[in-house]
């Protein structure tokens, strides 16, 4: 299966997911103009990769702004996440936030209430 | 009515419903309808929350930015556009109340030789200084900026010609009290011109005043105050 990259706008995070060693990487702020055109084909990847992948998939993410419509579309994935998991799959997520905003943490918290997949939150040195 | 409480009623409901239809073939699609409209909306739920909380960071944010924006870096008073900002509301709630203000535009005396002669750090420390001594003489909600190099600008409100110079005084005799590097012979001083502001006019004009007052305290031989008056607007001083 092919690797998935996606280069970064200012208004759109960097996708880069590596279908050999199962880490799938989103860095950035996301509020893409059209955010299910945006993410659609990220969702369908994982969809595809979820299905053949035998090793840990690890999903990290760095995304300190994300709007209504990519926090939509990040549940989903967490959503087949969750089944690959329900499956027996190996599957975590990192999500990485930057220490100077502790809001932040409250944000990932939410995001990994009712999953049971590993879900680890780690704060990052702001630049 | 809460979410929990929406749920709680309509799972009642069903079971009322499940006395009479329980066997009717739709009913378990109905079971499964209602689940999945559950499942909805506790999802949508979440995205509001986390939405929300999206909503919240940025405003922090904004906040900051904001206070960044109008914030001198070095001294930490506000600089002159988060000065004019503030002067501006505070002068039209003054007007408005037709209460007296005053303006009072300090101006370091010999800086440049201070920072000719010991480097910008020095000079840097000394305004510092100086932005420290302003502010212990000065009440909470008098405004205090660095409106250039080392020129700073303070408002009074509610303020008299009596308290006014009070003020200016105790800024001088404070100003003098900070700590030179040893070399330098003399004491810190500055020159301040005061402006007492009675009736509406643009803030512009009533900082114009308080400079032409300061210029005229340079032009008298520095490290004093001097009060506006109208005749300065014509013996405008060169220095």
């Amino acid at each position: 299966m092919d690797h998935l990259f996606i280069s970064a706008t200012t208004s759109s995070p960097a996708v880069s997911f590596n279908s050999e060693t199962g880490v799938l990487q989103i860095t950035g702020e996301s509020y893409p103009e059209n955010t299910f055109e945006f993410y659609h084909p990220i969702i369908r990847w994982v969809k595809e990769y979820l299905k053949i992948a035998v090793d840990k998939v690890a999903l990290q993410l760095e995304m300190p702004y994300l709007n209504t419509g990519s926090i939509k579309c990040l549940m989903d994935i967490f959503d087949l996440l969750e089944d690959a998991h329900e499956n027996g799959q190996n599957v975590e997520v990192i999500w990485r936030y930057h220490q100077g905003n502790p809001r932040a943490q409250d944000t990932a918290e939410e995001f990994s209430e009712d999953l049971t997949f590993p879900f680890l939150i780690e704060a990052v040195a702001c630049e | 009515m809460s979410n929990h409480t929406d749920e709680h009623e309509m799972q009642m409901r069903l079971s009322v419903l499940a006395e009479q239809y329980g066997e009717h073939p739709l009913f378990e699609e109905l079971q499964h309808l209602t689940q999945q409209y559950h499942r909805l909306e506790r999802r949508l739920n979440k995205v509001a929350r986390i939405g929300d909380m999206m909503q919240s960071q940025i405003m922090e944010l904004n906040q900051k930015l904001e206070q960044k924006a109008s914030s001198d870096t070095l001294t930490g008073l506000l600089n002159r556009a988060g000065a004019y900002q503030r002067i501006n509301a505070v002068a039209s709630y003054l007007f408005r109340e037709q209460q007296p203000f005053a303006l009072l535009l300090l101006d370091l005396d010999y800086f440049k030789q201070i920072n000719d002669s010991f480097g910008h750090q020095t000079g840097d420390r000394i305004l510092k200084e100086l932005a420290a001594e302003l502010q212990r003489n000065l009440r909470g909600y008098d405004c205090c900026a660095r409106w250039g190099g080392e020129e700073f600008l303070v408002v009074l409100p509610d303020s008299s010609q009596e308290s006014m110079l009070s003020v200016a005084q105790k800024i001088l005799q404070g100003i003098r009290q900070l700590q030179m590097p040893t070399e330098w012979t003399q004491n810190l001083t500055a020159s301040i011109g005061c402006y007492l502001c009675l009736e509406p006019e643009a803030i512009d004009d009533s900082i114009r005043k308080a400079d032409l007052a300061m210029y005229q305290a340079k032009a008298q031989g520095r490290n004093q105050l001097v009060i506006y008056e109208p005749a300065m607007e014509k013996t405008r001083v060169v220095l």
